[in-house]
């Protein structure tokens, strides 16, 4: 009795040893991961890098799931949800800015033109 | 273990949980002065919804981290707060650059409107300037048809003096050609036109004055006589025919020249009368503009 409460216990405490990740978490974070790609393109810097941080937690969660450690791949898709949308908050942003510097452009070329 | 030393182990492990505690992950410093900033920034106002999503996820941070054994999530959980803070700030941003954005781009709109009418405005005045010259071309055409007309009555008119005294009238590749008999101007052997003379040349004036070329007055005689003689005497008439034109038909003097040819150019036969009364004349030549 006393060995099969212990056993309840590191399960509780452990890995959660009876359940998997949902799937619907794992489509969560690749959804996430889809779009920062999508906004983030062919940009470098920042967003790039926190990209390639939520790919390579992804992977790393997975890996954790396979071998059964569902709290940890739980735990680091978290994090890469999260950098993910970081990812593709900062894309956004530095699509937004290319674009205003070139209305910005513009607008000085055509001053110029009208002798503004 | 005795059970002192048994005491000693809990007491130094509840010792080291507590410091484990007390000891606050770098990552939570972070999240926390993330949160700090986007919550006290412009984030608050142009992404509240976010802001609270940072709040959430730092309160959850703070948890994790109060409770000693959950190291590892408490970090994980800081470093996902920080991210949400910091994906609150980026959207922010592009909050505030899309307003700019959207104040440039009104901006510019009416700049190109400026620019079309600007453009419009300089093609209209182009346009403008086309139809000025081309109601002048228009006009100066209109005029020169009209000079083409008046000259032309002109012409009618020489011929039909010339014709009712014997004159002529050629168009030869060098000009026109108005050819006076001389007994119709000069008496024999002068220089000096006679009444007659002077009348016949008054219906050729409005015509040498249309017609606006080159004009050159030649004067011949026929072969009698010595060659010194009939050139001063060709020389002489041409002159006079030349001043009188020029007096009487309103000529510019730089328009006209004469020359005296003596019996040059014969267009009769000097052996017969006839002949020579038809050698003795004066041309006036209309010189065509050189080619």
């Amino acid at each position: 009795m006393r060995h099969l409460s212990k056993l309840v216990l590191a399960c509780a405490l452990g890995t959660g040893c009876a359940t998997a990740v949902p799937q619907a978490k794992i489509d969560g974070v690749q959804k996430s991961i889809n779009g920062a790609a999508d906004a983030v393109g062919s940009q470098s810097g920042v967003a790039a890098d926190r990209l390639a941080d939520a790919k390579r937690e992804f992977d790393s969660a997975m890996q954790m799931a396979k071998s059964g450690s569902t709290d940890d791949a739980l735990r680091v898709l978290e994090k890469s949800d999260s950098d993910a949308k970081l990812a593709q908050a900062l894309g956004v942003e530095g699509t937004t800015r290319s674009q205003l510097q070139s209305v910005l452009d513009q607008i000085k070329t055509l001053k110029a033109q009208l002798g503004r | 273990m005795t059970p002192m030393s048994k005491k000693l182990s809990w007491v130094a492990a509840v010792g080291l949980l507590a410091s484990g505690c007390a000891e606050t992950p770098k990552e939570l410093i972070d999240a926390r002065a993330a949160y700090k900033r986007v919550s006290t920034g412009p984030a608050a106002q142009t992404n509240p919804v976010q802001v609270a999503e940072a709040r959430k996820s730092l309160d959850e941070a703070e948890n994790a981290c109060a409770t000693c054994w959950a190291d590892v999530v408490g970090r994980d959980k800081a470093y996902v707060a920080l991210r949400t803070s910091e994906r609150a700030e980026a959207m922010s941003r592009t909050a505030l650059m899309g307003q700019e954005l959207t104040s440039a781009d009104a901006q510019l709109a009416s700049l190109q409107s400026d620019a079309v009418a600007a453009g419009q405005a300089k093609l209209a005045a182009a346009n403008a300037a086309s139809a000025a010259a081309l109601g002048t071309l228009g006009k100066t055409q209109a005029q020169l048809d009209a000079d083409r007309a008046a000259a032309e009555a002109a012409q009618r008119k020489a011929q039909a003096a010339l014709d009712k005294i014997r004159g002529k009238l050629t168009v030869t590749d060098r000009g026109t050609i108005i050819t006076l008999p001389g007994a119709l101007l000069f008496p024999t052997a002068k220089s000096s036109l006679s009444p007659g003379g002077r009348r016949n040349l008054v219906p050729l004036m409005d015509f040498l004055r249309t017609d606006g070329r080159k004009i050159v007055v030649e004067g011949y005689t026929d072969s009698t006589g010595s060659m010194d003689t009939n050139m001063k005497l060709s020389q002489a008439r041409a002159d006079t025919v030349m001043n009188d034109i020029i007096k009487d038909g309103g000529i510019p003097a730089d328009r006209i020249s004469a020359v005296g040819r003596g019996p040059e150019n014969p267009i009769g036969d000097n052996a017969t009368k006839a002949g020579r009364e038809l050698n003795r004349r004066v041309e006036i030549l209309l010189l065509n503009p050189p080619k």
